[in-house]
């Protein structure tokens, strides 16, 4: 009890849990804060607007969560159940200055050419068609990443044109497969 | 950085609150128990949007958030960082009884004044006093 104030009601943060194949998609936790700073600290980082120093990532991986709640879908942290460890990021993404939601991944050092970004990203998208409902979706990539384009063109997705971004500059827009083309 | 702020919750088990203006629904600042990366210990903050200074807001709400910190969240002690040049913010501190304590330096923040809060126990507005 407090003189000053009456609790009235409590609002909660609803993040689900998705296992695929070899991983789990699921909630980002303090523990992981390691693995992501270090991911966006190191000149890989550079495909994301980074790299970010360990103050601005903290912010930023606080807003990892915070996007949930702001707009009912976000990212997850990518948990390779066979060694327990977070791996990267992965989910449905929309910064306000994102033209329209996109789906996202990135993976840590040393996570690469296991196809697990193709893993994540592809379960990332059947969550937006069939748990949001949405009829389509895109990524943006910076076009000299490489790695990402090849996670796109491996989902199917097809190069639409680019987008012109006020701080990262040129990215293409990937245009993925529609919905009828998955479920087909 | 409203995300930032929603984040923080879960990730801490605190966060700073949307102040809303009961009369008219109208969101008027952020205030609560905060402690962004580099920060010397947790503090209580509290931001009032353009607009809303000059009605004791920001006192109230964070006096409120001070007896959630000490009541809810069973701290035994606070602080507030206050910009040097944010005069409005160091006399909500008076208000609300803090001494500045000392000055700290964030790297991306530059330098704040330290205001410690009185101690709960030491509180006869609210904090455990209050509780009866």
């Amino acid at each position: 009890m407090s003189a000053l104030f009456r609790i009235t009601g409590e609002t909660q943060i609803c993040i689900p849990t998705l296992e695929t194949e070899r991983l789990t998609l699921r909630a980002p936790e303090a523990r992981d804060f390691d693995a992501y700073a270090a991911f966006r600290a190191s000149p890989r980082s550079v495909t994301v607007g980074g790299p970010f120093p360990r103050a601005v990532a903290h912010e930023q991986f606080n807003a990892v969560i915070g996007h949930w709640h702001m707009r009912g879908f976000g990212r997850w942290i990518i948990e390779n159940r066979d060694t327990q460890t977070a791996i990267g990021l992965a989910g449905l993404y929309h910064p306000e200055d994102w033209p329209e939601p996109e789906v996202a991944w990135s993976l840590f050092d040393g996570a690469e050419g296991q196809g697990f970004a193709t893993e994540a990203a592809r379960a990332a998208r059947a969550s937006a068609y069939d748990i949001l409902g949405w009829d389509q979706v895109m990524s943006l990539i910076m076009p000299n990443n490489t790695r990402s384009v090849a996670v796109a063109r491996r989902l199917g997705a097809i190069l639409e044109g680019p987008y012109s971004h006020p701080k990262l500059g040129t990215l293409d827009l990937w245009r993925h497969l529609p919905v009828e083309r998955i479920l087909a | 950085m409203l995300a930032m702020e929603i984040g923080h919750w879960s990730l801490k088990g605190f966060g700073r609150f949307i102040v809303e203006e009961k009369t008219s629904g109208a969101a008027v600042g952020l205030v609560g128990p905060f402690e962004p990366y580099g920060w010397p210990e947790p503090e209580l903050g509290w931001d009032l949007f353009d607009g809303h200074e000059g009605k004791g807001y920001a006192t109230e709400a964070a006096r409120a958030s001070r007896d959630y910190a000490y009541g809810t969240l069973g701290w035994q002690t606070a602080i507030s960082l206050v910009k040097p040049a944010n005069i409005a913010s160091a006399r909500v501190c008076e208000r609300l009884g803090c001494v500045l304590e000392s000055t700290f330096t964030h790297e991306r923040h530059g330098q704040m004044q330290v205001w410690r809060h009185p101690a709960p126990d030491a509180l006869s507005d609210g904090g455990m006093e209050a509780y009866a």
